[in-house]
């Protein structure tokens, strides 16, 4: 099941919602979150359900166990079975069929390549298990005596699919004692709606603009043949704030229904086209992942502990993971080792300089480099991807400019600036600036009111519109 | 028991051991302890660890202390301001929240009482029904995605808010000009057939009447039998005078999906056709292997009818869709032993007259007729003339393209003069209607006696006043007594032609490739067929979708 769709707005989630306040006690309220949480699972993963379940049951134990081992070397063996576990799961059903075509190719062999569909969200709650059980084997975390309460945790369903990758130790008290505020069902219900609105009324209009540029993947990037100077860097921006609005868009509705439900996740996106820097823009883009890589990957790895040279194959080992997570394709490789260069060279001299420029420019740049980098993310076809690149600097079939890319842009236009817009702390500022007093900000709130049923309404509409239409990190 | 819902939890003040990042590394995070601030406050607080305890009001002091833990910084900034206030809150869960609950509950009652959509006039389709259930579709996930498709695709009042979401989508910007892009159109590169590179070959068509003519009672299934009777064989290729298909000098503009010019009742729509060479090869192929499965005794034919616009496309859109003749030759010429018909040259003699619809997708019986011809000389039927038939006229035909052109006025304001042809030996004709697994009878709606034409449709329905809807399969039994027996493979285009033939075969099966469940070689073998006929809008038969079904049913 998806978020942005009306079975689950009107159907699913106010029967949830329903059950969940009708019970009083947090142990029932579990029980209520855990039984819909799988049905919400295996709705889209009927069979696959049942691996997140058996790994759900070996994390426990093996967590269970290697609490009571206490960091002796029977924990660490413990602890490397369960890391290898968790880690084979996720390889074998994301990345063994890449593998093996690639092996295939290049040493002349044959070996049937297994038709595996990916399981939905097995790289977000794979990584979920294993930061519990890591903190556990730190000490960090007390192990969780409950199954129950685990499988809550791991199988969460605002949370499950699509991130954000929320640590144990986030919510680790709210699975016993939460309290639910007028504010926090509020604040939860404004932001499912602007989740909503993000995805449907922006996100999911981007992407038709950006498929007539330059075509998608199904139809081999057809729109490529004829592409212009300008289309291509109007596409780039566009792929950008198409992610952009579309993952965060998950990512708040995860949020919203959290929040009512009384669990308060960490924030994923913090404006991340707001950045002067690519060492900014990833610590405003999905949060989540860049801080569990931080935290699991790099810092274990001596982070800049250990001298200049170490902190550089430190941080290209993170991106080629990072890279990795995000798809077994080899434009993810290009497009993790692309920013993992860039950062290097931000950490190593181009910081300095950059702080000396106006604020202006590094805006520029950054937001340039990020748009370059997201035409790599889209174009999973090499060929197509080499066609992005010359046009980019001019060498476009297509020539500078047509009607179409003209259109596509005046058709546009209001979409494209309330985009650009919205990526910004505009409304935040905006409403700082109003809400000064009392009545004003009474005034402000009973707008925003209006705006979020007006929101919620439109995006229903144009639902009705879409019979397929899921979230881009679905196939992560 | 714990009612703390609206139990107004008192808003913390940023404890700093919260701090998510740095948590998980610098210190042991787990428990909360209370911070300087928490304790001091902590007597007249309401302990979150005492859920026994009755619900405390919030109060105004409470709101004047907004910020959580563990905000970032942007929303601390956020929340400098002033906050709403709980009265909006109340008002923002009511109005948010109650709508989602009343339409959830609309919905919900609605489905009971069997009040959903069930098809969309301006899409021409059958909306999704609720699956049927079986452990397998549980498993392979197919029936919760049929539920999901079934919840969003039957919305009640689905027409009306599809017309709101185009005037939405409007507003995201203003066109310059009269060009207007929609996402469903794609640049293309046309493609053009060298038929020099391709020997034509001669398919001779077998006029043998068929072994059985009560076949689909008789028949076994995979039944072959020898022909006896000698079998006239005759080239269908004849040297044809090319019409030059004039250029038409109007300024088009690109509306919705579909592409306007003229004024008055000059104005009309057109549909542009995506196929392309590959398409065109994959179609073929999907035909040639009936083929190879039906053997010498049954005539195959391919007829990817053109759309209006390839006739009547303005110049200045020349390059919007592929060039439909090219396309239907390169068919032909991937065809084998099958014949291709091409029905381009025939219909551009007849332009000036009203052979396609202007409002509508379609083409009118008129064209229905001209291009109907061409089939049957290719497969040496009788084809009677028009004066043999009976000319009924409807008033006020307005199609689909009034929707698809994001509801133009031109378009609204001329609609279109439906003209249909009645063989005057109808009282001889005979339908009987099917269900779609050919198992049992279904009852046609509002038919004429023959059972072949709905005299009672009108306005935009007028294109549905023969055979009614797709989802049948019709068994027509005609006055002709030549014992050949056409299968008909077609989308919607097909309907208008069928009317045509009741006096070429004795008898017609005519079937919709979206809409049939059984094996469809065995159902020819089953119903005797000596004649196949693929036919439909070229850009609909030659998609990925037409191209798979007609592959599927061949083996399904």
């Amino acid at each position: 099941m998806i978020f942005a769709d009306l079975f689950f707005i009107y159907f699913f989630m106010p029967l949830c919602l329903a059950l969940y306040f009708l019970t009083k006690k947090t142990v029932y309220r579990n029980r209520v979150l855990i039984g819909f949480s799988l049905v919400f699972y295996a709705w889209g993963e009927p069979v696959w359900v049942f691996i997140l379940l058996l790994s759900s049951v070996l994390n426990y134990f093996a967590a269970l166990a290697i609490a009571k081992a206490k960091q002796d070397s029977k924990a660490k063996l413990l602890m490397a079975l369960v890391t290898i576990w968790d880690l084979g799961v996720l390889f074998c059903f994301k990345y063994i069929g890449f593998f093996v075509i690639n092996f295939n190719s290049w040493f002349g062999l044959s070996i049937p390549v297994p038709k595996i569909t990916l399981p939905i969200g097995i790289s977000f709650y794979t990584f979920q298990t294993l930061s519990y059980v890591i903190d556990v084997y730190r000490g960090k975390v007390p192990v969780q005596k409950t199954y129950s309460k685990l499988l809550l945790y791991i199988s969460l369903f605002p949370q499950l699919v699509a991130g954000p990758i929320v640590r144990y130790s986030t919510i680790a008290d709210e699975i016993d004692r939460r309290k639910i505020s007028l504010k926090d069902i509020s604040d939860g219900v404004s932001r499912i709606i602007l989740g909503l609105g993000k995805k449907v009324i922006i996100a999911n209009s981007i992407s038709t603009i950006v498929t007539s540029l330059f075509g998608e993947m199904k139809d081999g990037y057809e729109a490529m043949g004829n592409v212009t100077v300008l289309g291509t860097w109007y596409g780039a921006v566009l792929v950008g704030l198409w992610y952009y609005y579309d993952f965060s868009g998950y990512s708040d509705m995860a949020i919203g229904m959290g929040r009512i439900f009384g669990f308060h996740f960490d924030e994923n996106f913090k404006y991340p086209y707001i950045c002067t820097s690519i060492t900014e823009f990833w610590r405003r883009w999905h949060i989540s992942l860049s801080t569990w890589f931080r935290d699991y990957v790099y810092i274990p790895l001596g982070g800049n502990r250990k001298g200049k040279t170490r902190q550089c194959i430190n941080i290209m080992i993170v991106w080629s993971l990072t890279c990795f997570w995000h798809g077994a394709s080899w434009n993810f490789m290009i497009w993790g080792a692309y920013f993992g260069a860039l950062l290097l060279v931000e950490k190593l001299f181009l910081l300095k300089k950059l702080e000396r420029t106006n604020s202006f420019v590094q805006h520029l740049y950054a937001v340039i480099l990020v748009a370059i980098g997201w035409g790599i993310f889209y174009f999973e076809e090499f060929g197509s991807l080499g066609k992005f690149f010359k046009s980019l600097v001019g060498f476009a079939p297509g020539g500078f400019t047509d009607v179409s890319t003209n259109s596509l842009f005046t058709q546009n236009i209001w979409l494209f600036i309330a985009a650009c817009a919205l990526s910004t702390p505009l409304i935040p500022k905006i409403k700082k600036a109003i809400c000064t007093s009392k009545s004003s900000a009474k005034a402000f709130g009973t707008f925003g009111v209006l705006c979020n049923l007006a929101i919620l309404l439109i995006s229903s509409m144009l639902l009705v519109n879409t019979t397929n239409n899921p979230f881009l990190y679905f196939k992560f | 028991m714990d009612d703390n819902r609206y139990s107004g939890e008192r808003p913390r003040r940023p404890a700093p051991q919260r701090r998510p990042m740095q948590s998980s590394r610098t210190r042991p995070p787990m428990r909360r302890r209370p911070s300087p601030e928490d304790r001091m406050s902590a007597a007249r607080r309401y302990d979150r660890e005492d859920e026994a305890r009755p619900v405390r009001r919030y109060s105004r002091e409470d709101e004047e202390r907004p910020v959580r833990r563990r905000r970032p910084p942007e929303k601390q900034e956020q929340n400098a301001a002033v906050s709403e206030g709980e009265s909006v809150q109340v008002m923002n869960i009511i109005v948010c929240l109650g709508a989602i609950f009343l339409i959830a509950i609309v919905l919900l009652v609605m489905t009971i009482m069997g009040k959903r959509e069930k098809e969309s006039p301006s899409e021409n389709r059958k909306l999704a029904e609720f699956p049927k259930f079986s452990f397998s579709s549980l498993f392979e996930g197919d029936f919760t995605k049929g539920i999901s498709t079934y919840f969003t695709d039957t919305i009640p009042g689905r027409e009306s808010i599809k017309r709101f979401n185009s005037s939405f989508t409007e507003c995201f910007g203003f066109s310059v000009g009269d060009v207007k892009i929609n996402s469903s159109l794609k640049k293309v590169e046309q493609e053009k057939f060298d038929d020099k590179g391709v020997t034509t070959t001669k398919v001779s068509i077998n006029t043998a009447p068929a072994t059985t003519t009560t076949a689909s009672e008789t028949t076994k299934e995979g039944q072959e039998t020898d022909k006896t009777t000698t079998t006239t064989t005759k080239s269908n290729q004849k040297k044809e005078e090319i019409v030059e298909i004039p250029e038409n000098t109007n300024e088009g503009k690109l509306l919705g999906s579909v592409i306007v010019y003229g004024s008055g009742k000059e104005t009309r729509g057109l549909v542009m056709s995506y196929v392309n060479f590959d398409l065109g090869k994959q179609f073929a192929d999907a035909v040639n292997k009936w083929k190879e499965d039906l053997g010498d005794s049954v005539n195959v034919y391919a007829m990817p009818d053109p759309l209006s616009s390839a006739f009547y496309m303005p110049s200045n859109m020349k390059n919007m869709g592929t060039d439909q003749d090219e396309n239907i030759k390169n068919i032909v010429g991937n065809l084998k032993n099958v014949v291709g018909i091409n029905c381009v040259n025939e219909l551009a003699k007849h332009m000036n007259e009203d052979i396609y619809a202007r409002t509508d997708h379609h083409w009118l019986p008129l064209g229905a007729y001209y291009a109907t011809k061409v089939f049957a000389e290719s497969a040496q039927v009788d084809y009677p003339e028009l004066d043999q038939y009976t000319k009924l006229t409807k008033e006020g035909f307005l199609g689909t393209l009034y929707t698809y052109s994001n509801y133009d006025q031109g378009i609204q304001n001329n609609p279109d003069t439906f003209v249909y042809y009645k063989a005057k030996n109808i009282d001889q004709v005979s339908c009987t209607y099917y269900d779609t697994s050919f198992n049992k009878m279904a009852t046609p709606y509002g038919t004429d006696k023959s059972g072949l034409f709905y005299d009672s449709m009108e306005g935009s329905n007028c294109y549905l006043s023969f055979l009614g809807s797709d989802a049948q399969i019709v068994e027509i039994n005609t006055p002709c007594k030549n014992n050949r027996v056409l299968v008909v493979y077609k989308n919607s285009y097909g309907n208008a032609m069928i009317p045509f033939l009741t006096n070429s075969f004795s008898k017609i099966y005519v079937c919709d490739y979206r809409y049939f469940d059984i094996n469809g070689v065995d159902f020819c073998k089953k119903v005797g067929c000596t004649d196949l006929l693929f036919t439909g809008a070229i850009s609909l038969i030659c998609s990925d979708v037409g191209i798979s079904s007609i592959n599927n049913i061949r083996v399904q």
